[in-house]
């Protein structure tokens, strides 16, 4: 749905919702939020990009799965590499934004897969049978 | 002849579900094996250990951070499946 009063809105307050949804995930290990509720909000703002501007602005259609398997990678090997060679991230002082080693790592990682599986619901549900990846509007 | 042996098979694992349950020791008694010193280890020691002054964060992605990878697995799964159907009801 393509409507003016929609798009214009859209476009004052997506870039807050972006912001906060990456504040969300950043902060994990010193706010409560941490990577699914973080990567749930960037997940809506995209859906609310492909709803007022179509989906071709928020996604390329082949992305999504592409972002999926890469958000599972990063966690699955970080923690396997972690473990094996025992690579050891400094523990900052408690407060600051890149503290405690491999958490934050693993939070972004969560995220990217969070909100990919939001993206790859919406897009699963809104396809026309018609064409490939034509838009039900 | 299917739906009785069925019916046999769900009562007998029924059974030994219930067999199972009867041994457990009553809901919060003070000496269960459950009430150990995990919780008060994790309340002391999470910001030395972990870092993270947000307790909860450092519990599932540090202590129990193999269980976070697993979840992510199946949330993984889960959207598979559900992809999986619609494309298949999905007319061409």
């Amino acid at each position: 749905m393509q409507d003016f009063l929609l798009k214009s809105v859209s476009g004052y307050l997506i870039p807050f919702v972006q912001m906060y949804g990456l504040y969300v995930l950043f902060h994990g290990h010193l706010t409560p939020g941490g990577g699914f509720s973080g990567g749930m909000v960037i997940g809506l703002c995209f859906i609310l990009v492909a709803l007022a501007f179509g989906m071709e602005r928020a996604v390329k259609e082949d992305y999504v799965t592409t972002f999926l398997y890469a958000g599972m990678c990063f966690v699955g090997v970080l923690k396997g590499l972690g473990m094996l060679f025992n690579i050891y991230l400094p523990l900052g002082t408690p407060g600051e934004l890149f503290s405690s080693g491999w958490i934050f790592v693993i939070t972004v990682g969560v995220g990217i897969v969070v909100a990919c599986t939001i993206l790859a619901l919406y897009y699963a549900l809104m396809e026309e049978p018609g064409g490939h990846g034509r838009h039900r509007a | 002849m299917k739906r009785v042996g069925t019916l046999l098979v769900v009562v007998l694992v029924g059974y030994m579900f219930i067999l199972a349950v009867s041994e457990l020791p009553p809901y919060g008694a003070p000496d269960n094996p459950s009430n150990n010193e995990v919780a008060s280890w994790y309340n002391y020691r999470a910001l030395e250990e972990t870092g993270a002054v947000n307790i909860v964060a450092g519990v599932i992605l540090d202590y129990r951070a193999y269980d976070t990878m697993i979840e992510t697995t199946v949330l993984f799964t889960a959207i598979i499946a559900v992809m999986i159907t619609l494309k298949a009801s999905a007319k061409p």
